[in-house]
């Protein structure tokens, strides 16, 4: 199941808040041993602050099983304010039509800490239709990552078509690339077929209450 | 139909950059921008079209700026009772990061409640749709719009028109927002230096007389007086120094440190 979260509401889901970061310093930490900052039990960086959609695959006890970080290219992003040596000098990446998706990642394991391929596999592809039904939301044509070999592997193994727009590029002692991928209708529908997702995986949450929260 | 959508497009934004180019006076400003926003308007088949973004570094001024196509009476009231502190799309938006659909919002506060049912009276369209903004100096804004299509015709429109009216929303952002818009005149300051204009000005940013700049160029003691000069004019600025500290400022010349 896939649970979206605005940045700007994050206190008010401490419980799946707390497991993405778990997870994320667990996967970019400790099992890809990028160069990030670890507070504690979490990994998180100064994009969380600033209001990121997050999408949160949750398995059927309701635990973070993967998640991605999605920022508009307008705003601040890790390819512009970090990355952006991976693309060719001056170039930069700034369309209201393309977002950044950052820090996607899938536990290998399932909450009996046993290695399970089917939990990586449907949390991967629910993300990445998740992700492309967002860009459909959002009027997207595309959406842009960083990210490394390993996850590149994942990314397309999971049958998505990317175009690679910068890098590899070693940083902290990782490859590093940047991909474009298309945002399309058809392409998502044919994607869920393939993956058996039915119906719109981030519609179904109730909707937003708002006043009561203010 | 698409094409002569795009086309219409286009002619709009070759006639919005010419506008902003023209560098045209404030009254003229407020009649291009409303130019802008009412052949939006009628090029898209919007009924109303609202603009509204608050600054994070203007102190002096912390009211949102607006740009709006609604009625005259509309527009009053709103600013009489000010009425974003219950505007629902306002609150709501200026958080939101994905475009929304007004009918997916649900309400319970009494206040916004009671703001749509005004809203209503007035006769603002029956879909509304909002596009987030967030820019490269951490502003934020919001562009709504609203039309008058039942839910199914509006269904086919939005899914074919999203992409550009989002791409609009955001060139809306890029002329109204205070600092974007000042951010794209300083980008042509400068612009047309030479490289000669630019060389003499490094060395003079290095303490070099004009004499010994033209030593190490080559050149005559008048040439660099004149492509100083030169730089001093194109830099709008009054004296050397001046010159210097902007052209260093626009990255034109190396600073010295």
């Amino acid at each position: 199941m896939i649970v979206t979260i605005n940045g700007n509401e994050r206190s008010r889901y401490p419980e799946l808040i707390d497991q993405m970061h778990v997870l994320r310093k667990e996967v970019f930490h400790e099992r890809l041993k990028w160069d990030v900052e670890i507070k504690g039990d979490w990994e998180i960086d100064k994009f969380d602050d600033y209001d990121p959609l997050y999408l949160l695959s949750l398995d059927d006890a309701g635990y973070v099983r993967g998640a991605l970080r999605l920022l508009p290219t307008t705003g601040p992003n890790m390819l512009r304010d970090v990355f952006h040596c991976l693309l060719p000098a001056g170039e930069i990446i700034e369309s209201p039509v393309i977002w950044e998706s950052s820090r996607f990642c899938v536990s290998l394991r399932d909450r009996d800490g046993n290695r399970s391929l089917s939990n990586l596999n449907t949390a991967t592809a629910e993300i990445i239709a998740a992700m492309g039904e967002v860009g459909v939301l959002a009027g997207l044509s595309n959406i842009v990552t960083v990210y490394d070999h390993f996850l590149r592997r994942i990314i397309s193994r999971a049958g998505c078509d990317e175009t690679l727009v910068g890098g590899p590029v070693d940083i902290g002692g990782v490859k590093t690339y940047a991909g474009m991928f298309k945002v399309d209708e058809y392409d998502l529908e044919q994607f869920k077929l393939r993956w058996g997702l039915e119906g719109d995986l981030i519609n179904h949450q109730e909707p937003r209450v708002i006043g009561a929260a203010a | 139909m698409d094409n002569s959508v795009n086309r219409l497009l286009h002619h709009l934004l070759d006639e919005l950059q010419n506008i902003s180019q023209s560098g045209d006076t404030p009254p003229n400003k407020v009649n291009s921008d409303q130019y802008l926003l009412d052949s939006i308007l009628s090029c898209y088949g919007l009924e109303n079209l609202a603009y509204i973004t608050t600054d994070p570094f203007s102190l002096e001024s912390r009211d949102p700026i607006y740009k709006v196509t609604y009625s005259s009476e509309w527009q009053e009231f709103y600013l009489r009772t000010d009425a974003e502190n219950h505007d629902p799309a306002v609150i709501y938006g200026l958080r939101e990061i994905v475009p929304f659909e007004w009918r997916n919002v649900e309400l319970y506060d009494p206040a916004q409640l009671a703001f749509l049912n005004v809203a209503s009276d007035f006769g603002l369209g029956e879909n509304g749709f909002s596009i987030p903004i967030r820019d490269r100096f951490g502003a934020r804004a919001l562009v709504s719009m609203t039309i008058s299509l039942n839910d199914q015709k509006w269904e086919k429109y939005s899914r074919r028109y999203r992409s550009e009216l989002v791409n609009i929303a955001y060139l809306l952002h890029e002329r109204f927002s205070p600092k974007c818009n000042s951010s794209i005149e300083e980008k042509y300051i400068g612009e047309d230096l030479t490289a000669r204009e630019i060389e003499s000005l490094q060395w003079t940013a290095l303490g070099k007389t004009s004499e010994e700049t033209a030593i190490i160029l080559g050149l005559s003691k008048r040439s660099v007086n004149f492509h100083v000069n030169n730089a001093k004019l194109k830099l709008d600025t009054v004296t050397r120094s001046h010159a210097v500290a902007r052209a260093s400022a626009l990255g034109l010349i190396l600073p010295v440190l």
